[in-house]
């Protein structure tokens, strides 16, 4: 019986999709723990200002990165908090300019 | 150890000459045209000379773009990333999957129905195997190389410069930045300074989303590639 089935075009086929099928499980249950690591609103907000706080006051990068890791979240959605507390500076300046700073090309 | 400064008669830039005798900025031979008739020595530490970015730099001393200001330096607060090894390995996964799975795939799919197929059919078969192969070699020996010249990259960001491996610019002296959607190894940001250089941040440096938004806040001119 497996002689049968590895020795068809039906095997082969399967030797190219489950590789296939194991990136694609990889890249969801990835997607599915950021997700579920990622804090509600009004905590990514306390998270945010924190950063903000944090860089005012001279925080390196990484030191911000472990603080957030030891609060419990994945690399993924830390690197994420900290470019977004980036970006959200970088809008209160632009909104205090009065004008945006980058142009979609 | 003095080290001799010179100025690029391209970029105008007062550089350290690479090993080869160019200028880092441009690129210009300028060891020859200018060592020999502006001589000037520098030791690390004066006017000039700055700390290494990280390890794998391969002198003390950094090249450090003239400015009427002066030169630039890395002082104060120094946020320093590398390359995503972690990245690299799922990006590898990837792609370098496919670049062995496939000839794998028609290897073993041709040992499995070699009785079963006609001999047009193995000779077709034997055609795209062999191909495969030698693609799938070609490629890898491709981003092999990449790889082992990009494995030391080293960024650093200050609230006044920034230094991408052994080049330090003031934020105010970049011409504009380019952000592309490239992954891996490929330039995801691009800093383009006077004189025509450019310097390639890769899509697998970690803390890219990060390093994304300061060159949005610092560089006056963005230009997102969708």
């Amino acid at each position: 019986m497996a002689t049968m089935v590895l020795g068809s075009w039906v095997g082969y086929a399967a030797l190219v999709l489950i590789p296939t099928l194991g990136l694609l499980v990889v890249i969801v249950v990835k997607t599915a723990l950021f997700r579920r690591n990622m804090p509600d609103e009004a905590k990514t907000e306390e998270i945010l200002a924190e950063i903000q706080a944090m860089k005012a006051r001279g925080v390196v990068y990484g030191e911000r990165l472990q603080w957030l890791r030891e609060q419990g979240l994945r690399r993924g959605v830390a690197e994420y908090l900290l470019a977004e507390a980036e970006t959200r500076a970088d809008e209160d300046t632009s909104v205090e300019a009065g004008n945006p700073s980058s142009s979609e090309g | 150890m003095a080290l001799n400064m010179i100025e690029c008669p391209s970029c105008g830039a007062r550089v350290l000459p690479t090993g080869e005798g160019n200028c880092p900025n441009c690129g210009e031979h300028v060891a020859e045209a200018c060592s020999s008739r502006h001589p000037q020595s520098v030791e690390p530490g004066e006017s000039g000379a700055t700390e290494s970015t990280e390890a794998g730099a391969e002198d003390s001393a950094t090249v450090v773009p003239q400015s009427p200001d002066g030169p630039a330096r890395l002082t104060g607060a120094v946020e320093r990333f590398g390359l995503s090894k972690a990245y690299l390995l799922f990006d590898a996964l990837e792609l370098d999957v496919w670049l062995v799975g496939i000839p794998l795939i028609l290897t073993v799919g041709l040992a499995m129905l070699w009785s079963h197929m006609p001999s047009r059919q193995q000779g077709v078969l034997c055609v795209l195997t062999v191909a495969a192969w030698i693609v799938g070699g070609v490629w890898f020996a491709i981003r092999w190389r990449k790889l082992a010249r990009r494995w030391q990259f080293s960024i650093a960001l200050t609230e006044e410069a920034i230094a991408v491996e052994d080049r330090i610019v003031r934020w105010a002296e970049i011409d504009h930045a380019e952000i592309t959607s490239e992954s891996g190894l490929d330039p995801a940001i691009i800093l383009h300074v006077p004189g025509g250089a450019t310097m390639e941040i890769p899509g697998a440096t970690s803390g890219l989303d990060y390093i994304d938004a300061v060159i949005r806040r610092r560089v006056e001119v963005v230009d997102v590639d969708d």
